[in-house]
């Protein structure tokens, strides 16, 4: 259990009340930044780095929780946190469809 | 005074139930928003991907690779699938404590007043009586709204079905 993320106690504060927030498991989340690297935003919120997506580095596959992720998407820079999962079913799929193949002998 | 029935039948749970179902519902709409946008994010995102590597071992031992052309696949396509959640649970509770007191008071002064001159005297009573009711009433009330989210599946034809129809002839065997 922790508080409300930044910015949403404002106007619950007001009226005396408190937000809690129960972190459910780790997921993967695709986090956008639209200025820089969000590696260190993204680990100041208690998440980690799965992968990097592109050449600058503003696009990154994040492990963390729900609630890290709504908390992090507060962040200004941060365009998108999005949650994601792995579909296996259609990674095979793909490559079923491209003729990927195993081990042949000649 | 008010009943304790009233005070309860006064609790606006209507609107409480209103409002909370509204919240739940614009807060549906965000998520649902955010992850149509990461889905978008992902068709648009395409990295390029190695499908098959070719190792051969020629008849004198020596072993030698051989990559497939990278193909620029998007991510959507590789697998990776937006996380939608769905709202599960909402509740809420409302507690209240209400005390009412009632409490009378009655002050009875009594004077005496005698006066005595030539041949006559005079004497009065003077009796005030006054009294007080006094009604009190404490409420004191919380009430406590619990959500709960859960990811669920994403929506059927999020994404078109990949069908591949194969028309090169049958190998010679």
């Amino acid at each position: 259990m922790r508080g409300a993320p930044e910015g949403a106690t404002g106007i619950y504060g007001k009226f005396g009340a408190t937000v809690q927030f129960q972190d459910g498991p780790q997921g993967l989340f695709l986090v956008v930044s639209s200025n820089g690297d969000p590696t260190s935003r993204v680990i100041a919120h208690g998440g980690q780095i799965a992968l990097r997506l592109n050449g600058t580095g503003a696009v990154v596959v994040a492990r963390m929780t729900l609630t890290q992720a709504l908390s992090l998407q507060r962040e200004r820079g941060i365009r998108m946190a999005g949650g994601i999962h792995m579909n296996l079913e259609r990674y095979q799929a793909l490559l079923a469809s491209v003729g990927a193949a195993g081990m042949t002998r000649g | 005074m008010a009943s304790v029935g009233q005070e309860l039948l006064d609790v606006p749970l209507p609107e409480m139930v209103l409002k909370l179902g509204l919240g739940v519902a614009e807060a549906q709409r965000a998520l649902d928003e955010n992850s149509v946008e990461t889905a978008k994010l992902l068709a648009d995102t395409t990295v390029p991907i190695v499908l098959a590597v070719t190792q051969t071992i020629a008849a004198d031992g020596s072993v030698s690779f051989a990559q497939a052309p990278p193909v620029d696949v998007s991510l959507l396509q590789i697998g990776l699938m937006p996380t939608f959640y769905q709202f599960a649970e909402a509740t809420i509770e409302v507690t209240m404590d209400i005390k009412t007191t009632l409490s009378r008071e009655t002050n009875i002064k009594v004077s005496y007043k005698a006066k005595v001159g030539f041949a006559m005297w005079s004497a009065s009573v003077k009796t005030d009586v006054s009294h007080n009711r006094k009604f009190g009433k404490e409420v004191r009330g919380t009430s406590r709204l619990v959500t709960r989210m859960v990811p669920v599946p994403p929506p059927a034809r999020l994404e078109p079905v990949l069908n591949v129809v194969d028309n090169r002839p049958a190998p010679v065997v």
